[in-house]
């Protein structure tokens, strides 16, 4: 299940706060476990076993590590087991059909891969399971001896699917805490933290990622768009993705402190950035920092100079391309800004380091966005290249053709509520209207507008499943 | 410790968890009448289906269309996208003038459903054995076509021109009526030529239409009308919301009046049966069907909707007898027929599963009408069967 569906809002999500917050204290993590399988299981009943599997390998090659180190050896058999294991299990259920795909091209001869059905999820809790072995391994945290802990931290929904990516280390206390510690309350100030940061996700995911999504599929079906339309649709595209990302993460990190776990951030307004350098420090934060610390650190970084420096940019960011999904657009997108990070951290740099922040923009904006024509260009090559030849203005469509008109027109109202959502202005603006008002009405009004928030969502989820026919259907 | 309570978090428990209730305590609704749609009552799968991952899917559908409220909840959010200007609500465009227009664009046309329908078309006039000025087809322009003024600015709607171009280029063996012209004139005037809430074509215009082509027509048996006059229309329902309203369910928006001609003008043997697949033998003594007015779907009052095959028989005794190949469009338009012809027959080949060539002979059709909305004329897969094979 996803959380902007009526199943997660309307039963999972109120039955498993109230359990978990009457329950004891030390069966909360036992709870979060079951409750976390059984989401899992609800949409993947057969792959939650693999779930289970990568929890429990892992959970014995951190012990296997720690027993070694404890005997005075490096413990490194069990390392190289858990990142062979989950680079395994990732390659053979992500990547295989890719690979097979690839070599049938290039060499005409079918390897017989299988091709089989993603795993949901299993590029998030793969790469953290890693990070948890590879943390043991450099002694930065102790091995969890407590399976049930491991467990919690592995499976736990609210960034099972959609991350940010957790680290084990950022939440080893609470985790082993979470049993211990004071009874917590709905009532609290985090417990409210927690509950308006879900809803702002949730705002964000159905009110503005769903519409622009909507839309981006209606002008990338158009047989002839004009170039001005296929740039709406970019955009719309570049809309869709920040708030459906960054709208989970949110809900993520609401539900995370809700349980009582403070997540990390994942974005914080990317699109605001001045250089591309800058982009990736914004953008996905929990992966980027994964990549740094656990590849392009171990890789020398930016310690054996230009030339190496250069190379470990190139190869992290083919990864990074690749991670995002099984498809040469990705690899592609990947090397695409790896270039550009090359061509920033050269010279391009000191050059946006001069100019002010919006001539910056002018800059890194077409950049971001025509990234994102080839990451959704995912229906094979010769879509890509029409749609950035046309987006160029090299493949003979027109400039305008009149629609562009209408889509400004009927949408521009929600651009601009759109655009003004990739900063932080509307928060800012919130909070200095609110502190003007009666002290006392204005925890109120906050709660008046989260339930008229939520009341939006409800209805555009029943109307994203409204579905007329004019002609009876059985 | 923090003793200020804070009413959030518990306060979207109990809104999430009444919601949750709500499912619960209201009954499962069957149907919906705005979708025209069964709706799902429940949920029952298999061992191999759930472990195959279709729990997740199917829960979530049935609850979606139990959800309390549905409507209104839908209604609200059509309202606030109106309110953010939003000039298109699912494919239905709000139009100028408290007009809702269905958009049709290139991207739902198919080049090749077109030209199989008019190969099928051309295939079965050429062996009918009936004379060309016998066979007419009329197809009539979407709304967005005529009413293209009323339309937001810029927005796209198919071709129509070219497809008419096209039509009269390669339909062979039949006349092709080109309706635009006595539409357009019409759409000037105060008359409504479509429905402000609904896809189809009002009475009105259809009875332009009937008038501006009567020539074509065999000569009515008893005709009290004098040349020129058109036939009465009775008002029977000023509170219709159409098709397109249910599609977008915003609120505040006028309803239309539905008119019929006046009953008094037809035949005094009119006999209207329904036959087809699954129906029982049905008579009546009127092309309408007023308990109709009754439901949402108004439109219906014209033979009660459609059917796989209509047959009228008028009592007029001329030796003509009609085949109308139709969609719901021609059912405000053949009424005005009835004093023309001994015998209407109407075909839905959606529905019809006989052969349309033995029935031509069987029945000793004289004349063919072919009446389709235009763009429906070239996507709908219907007229495949008229094809020999």
């Amino acid at each position: 299940m996803v959380f902007s569906s009526l199943t997660f809002l309307a039963f999972f999500m109120p039955a498993v706060l109230l359990v978990y917050y009457a329950a004891p204290v030390k069966a909360r993590n036992g709870i979060l476990t079951a409750a976390s399988l059984f989401f899992y299981a609800w949409g993947e009943p057969k792959y939650v076993l693999l779930m289970l599997f990568s929890t429990v390998f892992d959970y014995f090659n951190g012990l296997g590590i720690r027993y070694r180190q404890n005997q005075g050896r490096r413990g490194t058999e069990f390392l190289l087991l858990s990142i062979a294991g989950n680079l395994f299990l990732l390659g053979f259920f992500k990547y295989a059909g890719f690979f097979g795909e690839t070599v049938h091209t290039l060499f005409g001869r079918n390897p017989g891969l299988p091709q089989l059905p993603l795993p949901i999820g299993i590029s998030f809790y793969t790469f953290q399971t890693m990070s948890y072995t590879i943390d043991v391994y450099r002694k930065e945290i102790e091995a969890q001896k407590d399976l049930l802990c491991f467990a919690a931290y592995v499976t736990m929904f609210p960034q099972l699917i959609a991350g940010p990516i957790v680290r084990y280390r950022s939440v080893a206390q609470e985790l082993s805490e979470n049993t211990l510690g004071p009874r917590r309350s709905l009532w609290s100030a985090d417990a409210q933290a927690g509950m308006t940061r879900f809803l702002a996700g949730l705002g964000k995911k159905v009110l503005l990622a769903n519409p622009a999504g909507a839309l981006w599929t209606e002008i990338s079906g158009l047989q002839a768009p004009s170039v001005a339309v296929l740039w709406i649709g970019a955009v719309c595209f570049t809309f869709q993705i920040y708030f459906d990302f960054s709208g989970y993460s949110d809900m993520a990190i609401g539900l995370g402190k809700l349980l009582g776990f403070t997540f990390p951030e994942n974005f914080h307004y990317p699109y605001t950035c001045t250089s591309i350098t800058d982009f990736w420090r914004r953008w996905h934060m929990t992966l980027g920092s994964w990549f740094r610390e656990y590849v392009y650190i171990p890789l020398g970084g930016n310690q054996r100079g230009l030339g190496l420096q250069l190379r470990n940019i190139m190869i992290v960011w083919m990864l990074t391309g690749l991670w995002h999904g099984a498809a040469w657009n990705f690899v592609l997108w990947g090397l695409y800004y790896g270039l550009i990070l090359a061509a920033e951290k050269l010279f391009l740099l000191k050059l946006l380091d001069r100019l002010p922040a919006w001539f910056c923009r002018l800059y890194t904006l077409p950049v971001i966005i025509t990234g994102w024509v080839i990451f959704a260009s995912t229906e094979g090559s010769g879509v890509l290249t029409e749609r950035l030849g046309t987006l160029f203005g090299a493949a003979g469509a027109p400039l305008a053709d009149g629609s562009e008109l209408f889509y400004l027109s009927s949408f521009g109202l929600l651009f601009g509520i759109m655009l003004l959502g990739c900063t932080p202005f509307p928060k800012g603006a919130a909070e200095r209207i609110l502190q003007k008002c009666p002290k006392k009405l204005q925890e109120p009004l906050k709660n008046l507008w989260l339930v008229v928030l939520l009341l939006l969502c409800l209805s555009f989820l029943a109307s994203d499943s409204y579905n007329p026919f004019l002609y009876f259907r059985f | 410790m923090n003793k200020i309570r804070h009413i959030t978090a518990p306060l979207i428990v109990c809104c999430l968890a009444a919601a949750g209730a709500g499912f619960f305590l209201t009954p499962d609704r069957l149907f919906s009448e705005n979708e025209n749609r069964v709706l799902k009552t429940g949920v029952s799968l298999s061992l191999q289906e759930i472990l195959q991952g279709e729990l997740d899917h199917e829960v979530e559908s049935y609850l979606t269309d139990q959800m309390p409220l549905r409507d209104s909840m839908v209604q609200l959010s059509s309202d606030v996208r109106r309110l953010l200007g939003q000039k298109k609500i699912g494919d239905v465009y709000l139009a100028k003038e408290g007009y809702l227009i269905s958009a049709v664009t290139r991207e739902d046309l198919s080049m090749q459903q077109q030209e199989k329908n008019i190969a099928a078309f051309n295939d079965f006039f050429q062996s009918c054995g009936l004379a060309p000025s016998r066979i007419t087809v009329l197809p009539v322009p979407d709304a967005g076509l005529i009413l293209s003024e009323r339309l937001p600015a810029g927005a796209p709607m198919y071709d129509g021109d070219g497809v008419m171009r096209t039509l009269s280029e390669k339909l062979r063996g039949c006349a092709l009526v080109d309706v635009r012209p006595a539409l357009s004139a019409l759409s000037q005037s105060e008359t409504p030529v479509f429905y402000r809430t609904d896809h189809h074509w009002t009475t009105a215009a259809a009875r332009e239409v009937y008038s501006a082509c009567r020539g074509r027509f065999p000569a009515p048996f008893e005709d009290s009308l004098s040349s020129g006059e058109l036939p009465a229309l009775k008002t029977v329902s000023d509170r219709f919301h159409g098709s397109l309203y249910s599609k977008v369910l915003c609120s505040g928006i006028p309803y239309d009046t539905v008119q019929v001609p006046d009953p008094a003008g037809d035949p005094e043997e009119l006999t209207v049966r329904y036959a087809g697949s699954g129906l029982s033998e049905r008579v009546q003594n009127s092309c309408l069907v007023t308990d109709c007015l009754k439901q949402k779907d108004q439109y219906a009052v014209f033979f009660g909707g459609n059917f796989s095959h209509i047959s009228i028989e008028t009592g007029i005794q001329n030796g003509r007898k009609l085949l109308v190949i139709k969609d719901s469009f021609a059912n405000c338009f053949v009424p005005f027929l009835t004093r023309h012809y001994e015998e209407i027959h109407m075909l839905d080949l959606r529905y019809f599963t006989g052969n349309p060539r033995t029935f031509l002979q069987e029945r000793g059709i004289t004349d063919i009408l072919v009446l389709y909305e235009l763009s429906n004329l070239i996507t709908d897969p219907g007229p495949e069967m008229l094809s020999d094979g």
